[in-house]
């Protein structure tokens, strides 16, 4: 299944809607479909730590809060050292 | 149709022109110079044209899961536990073609909340985020045409990007976070803590009845907490960030335990070195992931002169992460990286790179001496320079961002002035500075230029000519007149004339002191200077003194909402003087409760939100182990009171002094009755214009106050060499320099004035009945402080500045003067010269600030009506340049009304 640009490594975020191909360097809407190949962006949402609660919201496993600190499945998580695929 | 305030000026013979000195040519008059960027920047360039001011909670999401991990932590440690989370896991992004990286957010524009520092804003609204995080899905070509109008700002909401305060950005997957986020602030904000104590001062009441009615603007302990101030690049630049953690924790074993005789504050210490330590580690980790991005695209590129570059950022990061640069390019993204890690730790408004020519000249020189570099690949930098401080956006309150600031940062750069020796500073780097300022015009750097008589002729010959180019900058500064104030305000804590010499602007044109710094740079020893202030963004700001007028001839009560803002005063003012008098005193009760309540605010902000990174950029905290808030910068003495619409107040009073009191032509009474009627006009708000020009008379008006209207608009005025108009400017100008330093800050120092008025200007006047002046309801007041309200100067530009200096501007941190003058009036060298000679004669009068939009006003309202054709104008709006198509429409139209001169 292709990927949403925004949820690709080749996206290059330019504001909230929109952004650059990397490989093209076409000005591409962020919601639209990446060509078939492209590399996924981690994010919470692809991480097997995160638990969703709600619509684009949830928890984070790995966090050391009791309970556990909140988390949002669209954030970008290629910073976060804890992220499990 | 109505007429309009103009037609009935002209039907009764008055002429009220808004042009002086001539007519303008019937057709459009572009500028006369226009320069083009590098092909690289105007790439980049492009972009930054089509994005949007994005917001999003990647910093707020791990500074809050960092902060409320560290419940029991001591204060300082704990917030800076909480910011070396936050730039740990920002996520990198590099556009193809930078060469200068590094970005606030992962947008181009990119920003974020700090529900630390006010949460209040998205829980209020949390039904309406929501609502719109939801229904959002399709697209309208209709949205997308309002947010092109506002260049860059997110008016609306629009597909799935959510709009907050009309003018960010945000994914509508982000709402939940960001308000679960917010809801943790409650009752911990610096606004919630500041609210809970600020209650308990006796004149609460007052304060919260003079912000509700907009005589004073914002409250800055929680909005922007810092700015107006010049950063200082030094210690980076001399020891590197490791150098900097070594030192640290020299310290930390030199004072560990120990009060050394401070029994309050010494044994802080300890912690405020290891705070240092862990907010640099957090500093290092973004540039090192900046770094390995860089390498990952490097990695992956197939171009190979881009795949070179992509190296080059990454070896230029991983060794400024650590060490000190070596190079000019080393040199500047290391300040680059400093600057955006400062406006990342707090919400700041106007923090200043300073003399940024200067700092960077030792290794500008050594480059171009040894080859490494050349003016081209420089003057490129420099372009490239304009776009990162263009992207920076503010993510303050929203009023803030709006109303106060069209959506401007203030990241002023300052040129010229003197050195350490006390000769002509300007260098070589600087002419390139300039000319980059004329080949990339953007907003940002606006240049502040430190006009001293021993300035080079050809320097100021460039910079009269990067004026014409319509960019609104450089603002001529008054180098001398800044210095004299420096001392005047700062000698108490050890200013010395030298050291003064090292003052520049920090945001639109506060004067800030600063020090001389020795740099090394292979064996070579340069002394460059660097703020060494605290913050002039904080004090008591922003005060409508038109406003204040009318709570004087209304007995303390607002005649908008009918209010009673103020003790009721009770009298007659059957005098000149008994209105003089009163006035004064009501300024008086408004200043008091603001700074009681503003000092509460900061208290609170330095007790849990202090900056640690900027910090330990001033001098002396590395030297002393004290923070911001413990007193450790060089100079303390620096918060403020901001007024807005000086020239309306004069022109008011004068009015009031003839008409009234002088030649007994009406009576106050009658005044009042006029002004509540809006002298038979409609108000401002009805008829979507600001601009005195353009308001129209109510149907039912029966030309009752015609008569007295015209009286008070032809009563003397500021602006045109009339003793009796700028006799009353003295006299103002005398009472509140004298009268500010009755204030104190919470750091025990007394304050001083501050005389811009941003954007204020705007928003103010549209909260303010009609005016004495004539000025009606809801219209702008007039812009900066020594302005002339639009069509009231007469008598040409020498006139104005004539007015303007008949009081010793040294007292004061600022005044602003901005003149707006017809391309065609300055046409060729000739005209270069001319507005040399014009800026030059107001320095050499005493005015401190002077500054022009060349621009003709038939494009200002071609630009009003099509602004999509004029996404790249910019004007100059009190004291910034700003693009036309993002500032409000208020202060839009005090520029299409304020006097053009068509000739000087
Ligand atoms: S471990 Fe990291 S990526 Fe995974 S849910 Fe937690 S914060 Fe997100």
């Amino acid at each position: 299944m292709n990927l949403a640009y925004r949820d690709t490594r080749e996206f290059v975020p330019v504001d909230a809607d929109k952004g650059l191909d990397r490989l093209t360097g076409a000005m591409v809407s962020a919601d639209s479909l990446a060509p078939a190949g492209y590399t996924r962006l981690p994010k919470c949402k692809f991480c097997s730590k995160y638990l969703e609660s709600e619509t684009n919201i949830g928890t984070c496993g790995a966090s050391a809060h009791e309970p556990k600190f909140m988390a949002y499945g669209d954030m970008t998580a290629v910073t976060c050292e804890m992220f499990a695929d | 149709m109505a007429k309009t305030f103009k037609q009935v000026l002209a039907d009764a013979g008055i002429s009220m022109d808004f042009e002086a000195c001539g007519q303008s040519p019937r057709e459009i008059i572009d500028r006369e110079i226009k320069p083009e960027p590098h092909p690289r920047v105007a790439a980049l360039k492009s972009i930054y044209m089509q994005s949007l001011s994005t917001a999003n909670n990647e910093f707020p999401y791990w500074y809050t899961r960092e902060y409320m991990a560290n419940d029991s932590e001591i204060p300082v440690i704990r917030r800076a536990r909480a910011l070396k989370a936050a730039f740990s896991h920002l996520t990198p992004v590099i556009y193809p073609g930078e060469k200068l990286v590094m970005h606030k957010a992962h947008y181009f524009r990119g920003s974020f909340p700090m529900p630390w520092l006010s949460e209040g804003f998205y829980v209020a609204k949390e039904d309406e985020l929501f609502q719109d995080a939801l229904k959002r899905g399709s697209t309208s070509a209709d949205e997308h045409s309002k947010f092109g109008s506002g260049g860059g700002n997110v008016v609306t909401s629009f597909n799935k990007v959510v709009s907050i305060a009309g003018k960010f950005g945000m994914r509508q997957e982000e709402i939940p976070a960001l308000l679960k986020l917010a809801r943790m602030w409650v009752g911990k904000s610096v606004d919630d803590l500041g609210h809970k104590y600020e209650q308990m001062c006796p004149d609460y009441d007052i304060k919260e009845k003079v912000m509700r009615n907009i005589v004073c603007m914002f409250d800055s302990g929680y909005t922007l907490p810092q700015g107006r101030e010049v950063i200082n690049y030094y210690y980076p630049l001399e020891y590197g960030f490791d150098g900097l953690i070594r030192m640290a924790r020299e310290k930390i074993a030199e004072v560990a335990g120990n009060a050394d005789g401070d029994g309050m504050v010494g044994m802080n210490r300890l912690y405020n070195y290891e705070a240092v330590i862990l907010a640099l580690q957090g500093i290092q980790t973004w540039i090192l992931n900046y770094a390995a991005e860089a390498r990952r695209l490097e990695a992956i590129e197939k171009d190979a002169a881009q795949k070179a570059e992509y190296r080059d950022i990454a070896q230029c990061l991983d060794w400024i992460a650590h060490n000190p640069p070596r190079t000019f390019r080393e040199a500047f993204q290391m300040i680059e990286t400093i600057h955006l890690g400062v406006l990342n730790e707090d919400a700041i408004s106007g923090m200043s790179p300073g003399r940024i020519g200067q700092v960077l000249y030792p290794y500008f020189e050594q480059d171009i001496a040894a080859g490494r570099t050349t003016e081209d690949e420089v003057l490129e930098l420099l372009e490239l320079d304009r776009i990162v401080k263009t992207s920076i956006d503010c993510f303050a309150s929203c009023g803030v961002v709006g109303g106060v600031l069209s959506g401007n940062t203030f990241n002023t750069l300052s040129v010229g002035g003197l050195d350490y020796y006390g000769n002509s500073a300007a260098n070589r780097l600087e002419y390139l500075i300039l000319e980059a300022g004329m080949s990339n015009p953007m907003p940002q750097s606006t240049i502040a230029l430190l006009y001293d008589e021993r300035l080079p002729d050809d320097f100021l010959m460039l910079a009269a000519q990067v004026i014409k180019t319509g960019c609104g900058y450089p603002a001529f500064m008054n180098n001398a007149g800044g210095i004299q104030f420096i001392m005047n305000q700062y000698a108490p804590e050890g200013m010395t004339p030298r050291e003064a010499r090292a003052w520049a602007i920090g945001g639109c044109l506060e004067t800030s002191p600063g020090s001389w710094m020795p740099l090394h740079l292979n064996g070579k020893e340069y002394f460059i200077p660097g703020g060494s202030g605290q913050p002039t963004s904080v004090g008591i700001h922003f005060l409508a003194l038109p406003k204040i007028l009318e709570l004087t001839l209304f007995n303390g009560q607002d005649q908008r909402t009918r209010e009673q803002v103020l003790p009721p005063h009770g009298r007659k003012l059957a005098t000149y003087d008994e209105l003089w008098s009163q006035f004064k005193d009501y300024f008086q009760i408004v200043c008091r409760s603001l700074e009681k309540a503003n000092n509460i605010q900061h208290d609170v902000w330095r007790k849990n939100n202090m900056a640690v990174f900027n910090s330990l950029l001033k001098p002396d905290c590395l030297a002393k182990g004290h923070l911001i808030n413990e007193l450790g910068y060089r100079y303390n003495a620096t918060f403020n009171v901001e007024s807005a619409g000086t020239a309306n107040l004069i022109n008011s009073l004068a009015a009031l002094r003839k008409v009234v009191y002088d030649d007994r032509r009406a009576t106050l009474e009658e005044v009042r009755t006029a002004i509540l009627d809006n002298f038979g006009f409609k108000d401002a708000h009805d008829i979507n214009s600001f601009s005195i020009a353009d308001q129209q008379k109510r149907d039912d008006d029966n030309r009752q106050w015609d008569k007295l209207h015209f009286m008070l608009l032809q009563a003397p005025k500021y602006g045109n060499d009339d003793p009796y108009a700028d006799s009353i400017l003295r006299d103002w100008e005398e009472f509140f320099c004298d009268d500010c330093s009755n204030y104190m800050s919470l750091y025990g120092y007394p304050m001083y004035p501050c005389q811009i008025s941003v954007s204020t200007h705007g928003a103010m006047g549209s909260a303010c009945r009609a005016t004495p002046d004539g000025r009606l309801s809801g219209t702008t007041f007039a812009d900066a402080s020594m302005s002339a309200y639009p069509g009231t100067d007469r008598n040409g530009p020498y006139a104005l500045m004539s007015s303007a200096t008949v009081w010793d501007h040294t007292r004061s941190q600022n005044s602003q003067l901005n003149i707006k003058i017809h391309p065609s009036a300055i046409r060729g060298q000739e005209g270069t010269k001319k507005l040399l000679d014009l800026s030059r004669a107001y320095m050499r009068k005493g005015g401190f600030h002077v500054q022009y939009n060349v621009v003709d006003t038939k494009m200002l309202r071609d630009a009003q009506a099509h602004p999509d054709q004029y996404r790249e104008l910019m004007v100059r709006v009190a004291g910034f340049t700003q693009y036309w198509v993002e500032i409000g429409k208020s202060v839009q139209d005090e520029l299409i009304a304020r006097t053009e001169y068509e000739g000087i």
